[in-house]
């Protein structure tokens, strides 16, 4: 008999927008479900549907046909996120079966849960706050026994760039939290702002594991400049603050993503640029590594 | 109706002719140093006339600093614990008490800069800087 295990779940976070969390997360399920054999079920819970749109467009702006389909058949059977949400928050019990019409394959392996426009109301939708923490929670309880669907070793989530009602349920949740930081001190500033506030909102939950790693570095001579690397050593003295303070589960992961033009291209192309399979190689198993501590 | 822009075409026009004249001036001028220089030249037979050589001389006499990458961190890390401690005097002095090389050896070790010819004033605003976001990146445990 096969076991069924719920998958590890990562959220992509950081409330400074444009440091890279929706390429970051795209190309981590691309790797690992394309070069890591594992099935990987992707999360766009911004309401800016930034991947969404990304993982939809072609390269010259139109929708690809496939998804365009699907997209209407799941809005017309009512098997959206936010459909989701709804039912989960209104009448007792959870009804809401779990199928494709709710997940869209991109590939075999790599599953994908687009983001709605009704996102953007959500907050003043959902009336029954305390129990939306609960949603991410039992939304990937049905998919792990769903018969429908297969078994996922990963869910990603791409994380939109403030504490949302949708991210409070997944940071309730995760396995870990993955924050992208550019050298730049907005970005780095995104790190303290997580930290300190993080043990706050979601208690009675457990603090997940949290990875903070350099997306965007500048390059020198096969390392990051000196002012990417001022900002990394800023980031390692702040999570070293937090882990001395609080005892959070905080890794500075030393595997920077370096800043190149191909990157830019990553979702609509298809994949993960040929340059940066082995920068995201070495990302993902530095966070296998935290996650197996 | 008159159409009181000019077409592509006749801005294309304007604008070469106007390159044209610029590059009339250029030359002539160029030329009227080019004769100054040599007029020079015959009158101060031995004055040195490569601005390159009396730079890489100043530079050669210029002094390095002799801290290294973790000397200089421990400093960046006094400055930001006196300056969270003192305010802007405190980190003036503590910068009064460094050299003209060590601050700009500093500023660059911060990433203000990657040229050691900074001065020292545009090397302590830039050390500033950081120390000013070093304080504002800390964890508080709320």
């Amino acid at each position: 008999m096969n076991e069924t295990r719920p998958p590890k779940t990562i959220a992509t976070i950081n409330f400074k927008g444009g440091v890279g969390k929706t390429t970051v997360t795209w190309c981590l399920g691309d790797l690992i479900s394309t070069y890591g054999n594992s099935n990987v079920l992707l999360f766009d819970l911004d309401a800016q549907m930034s991947l969404t749109q990304a993982i939809t467009l072609n390269e010259d702006g139109s929708l690809f046909r496939k998804f365009s389909d699907w997209s209407t058949r799941s809005e017309k059977k009512e098997k959206t996120i936010f459909k989701a949400i709804e039912a989960y928050t209104g009448k007792p019990g959870f009804d809401f079966g779990v199928n494709y019409d709710f997940i869209y394959q991109i590939t075999d392996r790599y599953h994908f849960v687009p983001s709605v426009e009704d996102l953007y109301w959500l907050e003043l939708d959902v009336f029954d706050r305390e129990k939306m923490q609960g949603f991410i929670r039992d939304i990937l309880g049905k998919i792990t026994w769903s018969k429908n669907v297969p078994d996922y070793h990963y869910a990603l989530f791409d994380c939109p760039p403030s504490f949302t009602l949708l991210s409070y349920s997944v940071l309730s949740v995760c396995d870990l939290i993955l924050i992208p930081v550019n050298p730049d001190f907005y970005a780095v500033k995104g790190v303290p702002l997580i930290l300190n506030t993080l043990q706050l909102r979601i208690e009675p939950f457990p603090i997940p594991k949290i990875a903070v790693f350099m997306n965007k570095a500048k390059p020198y001579a096969g390392n990051m400049t000196k002012e990417s690397r001022f900002y990394w050593s800023q980031v390692e003295r702040v999570c070293d603050q937090a882990a001395a303070k609080a005892g959070l589960k905080v890794k500075c992961l030393d595997t920077p993503i370096y800043d190149r033009v191909a990157i830019k291209r990553a979702v609509t192309s298809g994949g993960v640029p040929a340059e940066f399979v082995n920068d995201f190689k070495n990302l993902w198993k530095g966070i296998t590594e935290f996650l197996d501590e | 109706m008159n159409n009181e822009f000019s077409e592509p075409g006749e801005e294309i026009k304007r604008v070469a002719e106007e390159i044209s004249l610029l590059r009339r001036d250029i030359q002539t001028a160029s030329a009227a140093l080019g004769r100054i220089e040599r007029r020079l030249k015959v009158a101060f037979p031995n004055f040195p006339t490569k601005k390159k050589e009396l730079h890489e001389k100043k530079n050669s006499t210029k002094l390095v600093s002799s801290k290294n990458a973790e000397e200089l961190k421990a400093i960046f890390n006094d400055l930001v614990f006196h300056t969270q401690n003192g305010g802007d005097s405190a980190f003036a002095a503590k910068i009064g008490e460094l050299s003209d090389e060590d601050i700009v050896a500093l500023a660059m070790e911060v990433g203000i800069s990657s040229r050691n010819r900074l001065s020292r004033s545009k090397a302590t605003d830039g050390v500033r800087k950081r120390v000013q976001e070093a304080m504002q990146l800390q964890f508080e445990k709320k």
